[in-house]
């Protein structure tokens, strides 16, 4: 039971590894671009994650079009089109801060 | 040492997060909780509702707008930011030659592509609500185009042609648009934001004029970004 049910949510447990994934580059590597990358990887898994809860069996994509009535759920993906915005205004913002630390550094070297 | 410990405790936070997923309903089954909540409404009644088949960009623009009004603001926040931090960049008056010019074939191309490109992205983000794509799409199109401009003629000649000057306009648009079209339900007696006292052909315009700014200043935006980034490589 526990099996099947595992390999029907193989997308969730994808998106767990990359999560790890990131988690690992965040959390104990210390360059700090490979930190950056990480926080990206680990916004993909939740963007994974996201779209695959809603997901629905043989759904269209959420576009009415006549005599189609299985659609997958819109809510997720217009969510997710939100949190790609966001996730490019926090790596702009993450690089502008490192590149700052990187000139500081250099600055304090001379 | 430190090797083993990291490893352990990236394992015992996959253990949790794999217990999870053991307890997560299969995946599109019609009978989720996800799909049976909030989902039928949107599905049976957003095209009516909001004249716009595209069920996304309906959320976004209509049932969710505060939403979409929160990230203009933080985008607009990160711009600010980043200003900040770094400063807008400055036209040079001795051009920097590029460090390796690009052949006169990618140059070519380029120049016949870009209004192709640009006609695409006015395309995707006009259309928004009737096809698939959208405002924020149709605006990384836009700043998709202005990078690989700056990445091919090189960045100074991206700096002349698309100037600081022109583009402040449009990213202190992004928030003011919002809030004043959001006002603009006030006077037919609805509340902030609510669009739905109109009638249907000035709620189209509505939705036009949104997915509009929205495509504008947020490609802009990224844009700008690019070049305050793009501005540290030089110095």
């Amino acid at each position: 039971m526990m099996i099947t049910r595992v390999f029907s949510n193989l997308i969730y447990v994808a998106s767990m590894i990359l999560f790890l994934i990131g988690f690992y580059a965040v959390a104990l590597r210390p360059n700090l671009i490979k930190k950056i990358i990480g926080i990206n990887i680990m916004e993909t898994s939740i963007f994974l994650f996201l779209i695959g809860i809603g997901n629905r069996k043989g759904g269209a994509a959420p576009l009415i079009v006549d005599g189609v009535k299985n659609y997958v759920n819109p809510l997720p993906q217009a969510v997710v089109l939100m949190a790609l915005v966001v996730g490019v205004g926090t790596t702009a913002l993450a690089l502008i801060l490192a590149v700052k630390l990187f000139e500081r550094e250099e600055e304090e070297q001379l | 040492m430190r090797k083993l410990g990291s490893f352990l405790f990236l394992t015992l936070i996959g253990l949790f997060l794999l217990l999870t997923v053991l307890e997560m309903p299969i995946m599109g089954d019609p009978a989720n909780p996800s799909n049976t909540v909030t989902t039928p409404r949107y599905i049976s009644e957003g095209a009516r509702e909001t004249n716009c088949k595209n069920l996304v960009s309906a959320i976004m623009l209509n049932y969710r707008s505060y939403d979409t009004m929160g990230e203009m603001v933080a985008i607009f926040t990160v711009l600010a930011a980043a200003l900040a931090i770094l400063g807008r960049e400055k036209a040079k008056r001795g051009l920097s030659p590029l460090k390796v010019e690009p052949s006169p074939l990618i140059k070519i191309t380029m120049v016949i592509y870009i209004p192709f490109f640009i006609v695409f992205a006015c395309y995707v983000a006009i259309n928004g609500c009737y096809s698939v794509g959208g405002g924020f799409q149709g605006g990384v199109i836009l700043a998709s185009v202005i990078i690989i401009f700056a990445l091919i003629f090189g960045f100074d000649e991206a700096v002349k042609k698309f100037p600081a000057s022109k583009r402040v306009f449009f990213e202190g648009l992004a928030v003011l648009y919002f809030m004043l079209l959001g006002l603009m339900s006030l006077f037919v007696g609805g509340n902030f934001l609510n669009l739905n006292l109109f009638g249907s052909p000035v709620r189209k315009l509505f939705t036009l004029g949104l997915e509009i700014g929205i495509g504008l200043t947020s490609g802009i935006t990224i844009a700008s970004l690019f070049y305050i980034l793009k501005k540290v490589e030089r110095e």
